[in-house]
């Protein structure tokens, strides 16, 4: 079941490109029933998932003369992302209807056939396949389809994230080959590799392991300082680039710290810990600043990004249940919100021709639906209780402050709270109200669409935790029981 | 025998290729079809050749190694014998001579990697050598031809002289010519002499593969030659010389297997570190991917240095995932330059919307240099890059998965100019659909070994077992 949700995005886009469609009139519509269809069956895992640890695990013989297999299979951690994955990608081929290029609805699916393999992969050999695969659909969505300065941004993206990712590649196979001595054979299987987790932390050169994980996972979350390709890619990227960007490829960061370098490296993890939170501290005090002062509205989206994962992190740093609760949970409902803000952005800045908040005012005079959504919108990413931010963040910060390594840092993040929410109140104010300027058609049939599966979500994941932390319990709590065995 | 019909009739059909030529009045396509069908012929044959184990006339060592080596070079040789129909009339200094030594290049290489005496060796080597000076020189009455070639032939010589001496000095340390007989000679203890000896050899093989700091003809012969020499100078001597070190180091020196290792990998690493970075200011598509071939050898000879059967066949898989998507690379631009685009970024501007099949078969070759996962050149630097973990090398394993995202910064230069700049002349291109057939070929099978690597690997692996058990 889950190669299929890996393997049909990949097919489909094959389909595509084989398939002569000038203006993509078929192109689109398939994409959108491809990745409609993906979101249902992937809903129907979710529920169907029964905890705790990995369900549907699949294996094949891949390459066994590396000791590198096919081996799949999902658990509370990462479905969520799995499903968020195939809905977004069904929002951002309905947010593109407009575009006449087929090439442009193969890559979103190449792009959601690799997202999934890689929150589905429990093979690193696999894992790292899947991971540098997103980078090259997203490069040419970025470069060829962004904004002024697309190419630039495209690049950087491509050539922060390899940096990373490469690196990681070395501690992959470093800690594959250390634990060979104590598995007696070579297997970058995720279960092996626990086995061996052990033996791993006495390692000499286990922090510098946790690191070559740690930086591609800093990279793509983002944090402070490896966060400046964000900005760019977000803000160059076409809306449906942005939306899959800050949905699911940031999640990929902080999905890894948590399923290798927590799951593998707990020791080290604890180690540096106090280095995360302080990190985490900054991401939200700093990206919050950097917020507050942007005049252009995407960018400003995209740099409150990194404050929203800067409470990510220090869930993770915290290394409690309840902080890893928040963790996951501010993560799906950035995907959701996020993703919202930015087709908003795109739908707005379709209409309006600018993303200059000075030149927008009375949206939501103009526009009712689409000036409500933006609200919506703006709220969740301020942590309005009631909307899905502010459950993780709430539980990020509790974790925060009961983590050991988190707790003299924690303070500061307070903060961070309050210049966001100044931040997204200053924009609202700018943006939203005031008099209207001129009249804008509002929200279409098929803009509607896309809207409403992220604004029910945001809603619903605000009010009904418990659609979520079950599953995410199911997940941890097998993962911190090994982690505590190990500490 | 299989092997032993393969060699001769790679060396009896190039003579009748040659002879014939005049008589079909340079009928190139007749000659080409003719040399297809040889190749092709030797392919099965090296199939086959597979499983035998003979040495024939104690010197030519008939086993997997050298079936392995007749498939790659025929396969090799072939496509660039099918790439040269898309353009037979401007095989202006002869088809004849041009297939000729097609397939004597070809034959060179299989005798040098079978060689268990240095002297077949030599010949090999030689006979391999002068089919790519003359086939970098054939377009004789082009300037940047016969410069490329000169400076390529020049330094070729020297490297030649290089591996006579090394030979000569392993001669008179252990007093054989035979490779088996050499090993055992060094097994109670390796002189000075034979170590001079095999380090001048190795000088002459390293300029033959293109490792720094003897690569200094490699971006001229490369820009010289048409991209269909070119196709041939990256694929059928860097099969036949990498095959052939490891049968030097395998079969004769394996008592100073480590310390040679630890050669070649200085060798590696100045290759994969300067030619990723000189390959990142060139505009010239030629002279580019001339300096990322460089960077390539450089991590193929790090799979030679770990050594082993998991570090020879991590270099032999190198191997056919660079013969794939860089030969696949130069067919590419000998298609768009049939079409009239000059191979440069300047003119490959907009190729996409030009020809846009050709172009996304280009994507897939370059990604699969870049080393994009989904394609062959992916699982290719993983398996170099676990072999060097194996071996234990994590500093030189860290700088070499840098220089990678060089790779990526330059050939996504290239796909970056075929993709989103605007072209000049905005006119679709007609380019030879049996030029795109051989590109497609490449690229498909760049795709397949990305995924499905297995069957490949361990035909490979197996190889390399066979090999160095015996």
């Amino acid at each position: 079941m889950v190669s299929l949700l890996i393997a049909l995005p990949f097919l489909a886009a094959a389909i595509i490109g084989l398939i002569a469609d000038d203006r993509a009139a078929f192109a689109k519509r398939f994409a959108a029933g491809v990745s409609g269809l993906l979101t249902l069956f992937s809903l129907a895992i979710y529920f169907l998932y029964r905890g705790p640890g990995f369900a549907f695990e699949e294996r094949a013989s891949w390459m066994p003369f590396l000791g590198a297999g096919y081996h799949v299979g999902l658990d509370g951690i990462s479905l969520p992302f799995v499903v968020l994955t195939a809905l977004l990608t069904f929002v951002s081929v309905l947010a593109s209807w407009k575009k006449e290029e087929k090439s442009f609805f193969a890559l979103l699916l190449v792009l959601q056939g690799a997202i999934t393999g890689v929150f589905a992969a429990l093979d690193l050999i696999l894992f790292f396949f899947f991971f540098e695969i997103t980078l090259v659909p997203m490069y040419f969505v970025i470069a060829v389809w962004g904004y002024e300065n697309r190419r630039y941004a495209a690049i950087k993206f491509l050539l922060y994230s390899l940096v990373g990712s490469v690196l990681m590649l070395a501690a992959i196979l470093g800690t594959a080959f250390f634990a060979q001595e104590t598995l007696g054979r070579l297997s970058f299987d995720f279960f092996d590799l626990q086995k061996a987790a052990g033996a791993i932390a006495t390692l000499p050169a286990a922090g510098l392991l946790f690191w070559g994980f740690a930086l591609a996972f800093l990279i793509k979350l983002p944090s402070v300082p490896v966060h400046t390709w964000l900005p760019h890619a977000h803000t160059q990227a076409p809306t449906a680039g942005s939306i899959l960007l800050a949905g699911v490829l940031l999640k990929m960061g902080g999905y890894g710290l948590i399923r290798f370098n927590l799951g593998l490296f707990p020791t080290q993890l604890e180690r540096f810990a106090p280095w995360l939170a302080i990190l985490a501290v900054i991401s939200i005090i700093y990206g919050g600043y950097v917020t507050l002062a942007q005049s252009d509205m995407k960018r400003m989206i995209a740099n409150s990004s990194v404050n929203h994962m800067g409470y990510v992190l220090l869930g993770i740093a915290s290394m409690t249940t309840i902080g890893l609760h928040g963790a996951v949970y501010q993560m799906v409902a950035h995907g959701i919100i996020t993703g919202l803000m930015f087709l908003m952005i795109g739908l707005l800045s379709e209409r309006t021709h600018t993303r200059e908040m000075s030149k927008m005012r009375g949206i939501y005079a103009s526009m009712p639906m689409l000036g409500g959504v933006m609200w919506l919108g703006m709220l969740g990413g301020l942590g309005l209780p009631g909307l899905a931010g502010f459950l993780g963040e709430f539980q990020s910060l509790w974790g925060g402050f009961l983590g050991e390594a988190t707790r003299p840092w924690v303070w500061f993040a307070v903060f961070g709270i309050v210049i966001l929410a100044g931040a997204m109140l200053w924009a609202i104010q700018r943006v939203l109200l005031g008099e209207k300027e001129r009249d804008y058609p509002d929200l279409g049939a098929l803009e509607l669409a896309a809207v409403a599966p992220l604004v029910v979500l945001a809603v619903l994941l605000g009010l009904v935790p418990s659609l979520l932390t079950p599953w995410i319990d199911a997940g941890l709590q097998p993962l911190l029981a090994f982690v505590r065995g190990l500490l | 025998m299989i092997t032993f019909l393969a060699v001769v009739l790679l060396a009896v059909g190039g003579m009748l290729v040659a002879m014939a030529a005049p008589l079909l009045d340079r009928r190139a396509d007749v000659l080409a079809g003719v040399t297809v069908a040889i190749f092709g012929v030797t392919a099965i044959m090296g199939a086959l050749a597979y499983s035998e184990r003979v040495l024939i006339l104690a010197s030519l060592e008939a086993g997997p190694l050298t079936g392995l080596a007749l498939v790659l070079l025929s396969v090799a040789g072939l496509a660039v014998a099918w790439s040269g129909l898309t353009r037979p009339q401007s095989l202006k200094g002869g088809p004849g001579e041009f297939y000729a030594f097609l397939l004597w290049g070809v034959l060179g290489g299989v005798l040098l990697v079978g060689a268990n005496n240095l002297l077949l060796f030599f010949l090999g080597l030689e006979l391999s050598s002068y089919a790519t000076y003359v086939i970098a020189a054939y377009d004789r009455d082009r300037r940047e031809s016969a410069e490329g070639a000169t400076k390529y032939m020049v330094l070729g010589a020297l490297g030649s002289a290089f591996l006579l001496y090394g030979f000569a000095l392993i001669y008179a340390a252990t007093g054989s010519i035979y490779l088996d007989a050499i090993r055992q000679s060094l097994a109670d203890g390796v002189p000075t002499l034979a170590r001079v000896g095999f380090a001048l050899a190795l000088v002459g093989l390293g300029f033959k593969l293109a490792l720094v700091p003897f690569h200094a003809w490699v971006p001229d012969a490369y820009q010289g030659a048409r991209p269909l020499g070119g196709a041939f100078l990256a694929s059928v001597p860097k099969i036949a010389v990498a095959l052939g070190l490891i049968t030097l180091l395998g079969r004769g020196f394996f008592p100073m297997n480590s310390e040679a290792g630890g050669w070649i990998l200085g060798l590696a690493f100045l290759s994969f570190v300067l030619g990723n970075l000189w390959a990142l200011p060139q505009e010239n598509i030629k002279r580019l991917l001339a300096y990322s071939t460089v960077g390539h050898m450089g991590y193929l000879a790090l799979g030679l240095a770990v050594g082993g059967a998991f570090g020879y066949a991590s270099a032999g898989f190198y191997l056919l995932a660079y013969l794939l998507a860089g030969a696949g690379a130069f067919f590419a631009l000998e298609a768009a330059e049939a079409a009239g685009v000059p191979s440069t970024l300047e003119g490959w501007k907009g190729l996409g919307r030009r020809a846009p099949l050709l172009a996304a078969l280009v994507a897939l070759l370059f990604l699969s240099l870049a080393g994009v996962p989904l394609l062959a050149g992916f699982l290719a630097k993983l398996y170099v890059f676990a072999a060097a973990a194996k071996a234990g090398w994590y500093g030189v394993l860290v700088v070499a998965v840098l220089t990678t995202v060089l790779g990526y910064f330059y050939y996504f230069k290239v796909l970056a100019a075929v993709f989103l700049d605007a072209p000049k002349d905005a006119g679709a291109l007609n380019v030879s659909p049996s030029a795109v057939a051989l590109v497609f070929v490449f690229a498909g099978l760049s795709l397949l070994f990305g995924v499905w690597p297995g069957a490949a690997f361990s035909v490979i692996e197996r190889a390399f077992s066979v090999f160095l058990g015996a």
